[in-house]
């Protein structure tokens, strides 16, 4: 009889169930991480109408690969270089099958998060679209260290460790980021210019 | 005077920076999640694989063979197979698929093609006793025996 995900089992415990074929312990990890999955593809400027099926596509990926994850190793890192390397893919995909890349237009338009969340204010909101938008100027490597590192804050080793670099690389790329995205922050924004 | 003017700007950007940062963070909100049509796809592609995968088949489809051999193994190979399917389910393969015997010389030869690296052999003289702790461990899909020494008659369990 299957039973039901355990939400107090570790990932260990359900990668190694799932290893061996237990397709309910594999729903615990995707129950587990699909949202960190979902951010992490928005902010790697996923398109949001491609953002569920290279979300799919990341789980497929993680269940047939489940034998390469070492354990011992962060389940989570692990999680996050399956969907770095599925952005890349799809990005790559993108520019091969139809020219130039659709732009991420919700964040281009200043459009807000259809669900913030209860502290965040106008504000804020509006920092956060400037900031999705700028997220376009950087390389793709130096995006993914961004987001791992500002955004899902994890350590700097954890960052080198998740996407397969040194240290030096992601501190290197990291100040590489911050600068070019500073300099997007020290245009005004457009609504504003406009209203001067 | 201008210097202090553009630092300040980079300065004001860069707390602009941090603050986009905050909010991004203070957003994340852990409720985010597929929907229940994108959890299916994925949840189907799994179990496909594990039923089409030989690695996943103890656990989703323990079958369970038990190969008679003996003095005589073509003999006993031909009329001998046995198979013992505990808990079978509809998409469990037919039985012994995947595993062939043949009498070579003086040696059994089992090669296993059901796409498993790796297979438990355990020998028994009675069809339904086999002592796990002599089990041995198959890894290269060939398992070698000889056809003339021990008892006369064999049980080959294979897991």
């Amino acid at each position: 009889m299957a039973r039901s995900p355990e939400p107090d089992a570790t990932d260990e415990s359900l990668v190694a169930a799932a290893r061996a074929g237990d397709v309910r312990a594999f729903e615990g990890l995707l129950l587990r991480h699909e949202a960190r999955v979902l951010r992490v593809l928005r902010y790697l400027r996923v398109a949001p109408s491609d953002v569920e099926d290279v979300a799919q596509e990341v789980f497929i990926r993680v269940f047939r690969h489940l034998k390469g994850y070492r354990p011992g190793g962060s389940f989570e890192g692990w999680i996050y270089r399956m969907t770095v390397n599925a952005a890349h893919d799809h990005r790559r995909r993108r520019a091969t099958d139809s020219g130039p890349e659709v732009p991420w237009t919700e964040a281009a338009s200043g459009a807000r998060d259809p669900h913030p969340g209860p502290a965040e204010n106008a504000d804020q909101a509006e920092l956060k679209g400037r900031l999705e938008a700028a997220l376009e100027t950087l390389t793709e490597r130096e995006r993914a260290i961004f987001v791992l590192r500002e955004i899902e804050g994890l350590e700097t080793g954890a960052v080198a460790r998740a996407l397969g670099i040194t240290s030096i690389t992601v501190r290197r790329h990291l100040g590489l980021a911050r600068g070019r995205l500073r300099r997007s922050f020290e245009a005004p924004p457009k609504e504003k210019e406009r209203n001067r | 005077m201008f210097g202090l003017g553009n630092r300040s700007e980079k300065d004001r950007a860069g707390e602009d920076l941090d603050r986009a940062i905050a909010a991004c963070r203070a957003s994340n909100d852990p409720a985010m999640g597929l929907s229940a049509a994108a959890r299916g796809t994925i949840l189907r592609a799994a179990h496909d694989d594990s039923a089409r995968s030989g690695a996943f088949a103890p656990l989703f489809f323990p079958v369970r063979l038990v190969i008679a051999a003996g003095l005589v193994p073509a003999i006993l190979v031909t009329a001998g197979v046995l198979l013992s399917v505990p808990k079978m389910n509809d998409a469990a393969r037919p039985g012994g698929q995947g595993v062939q015997v043949a009498k070579l010389g003086d040696e059994v030869v089992f090669t296993f093609a059901n796409g498993k690296r790796s297979h438990v052999v355990t020998k028994s003289t009675a069809p339904d006793r086999f002592d796990r702790s002599k089990a041995i461990q198959v890894r290269d899909n060939r398992f070698v025996d000889s056809a003339t020494a021990g008892p006369n008659l064999v049980f080959y369990r294979i897991d």
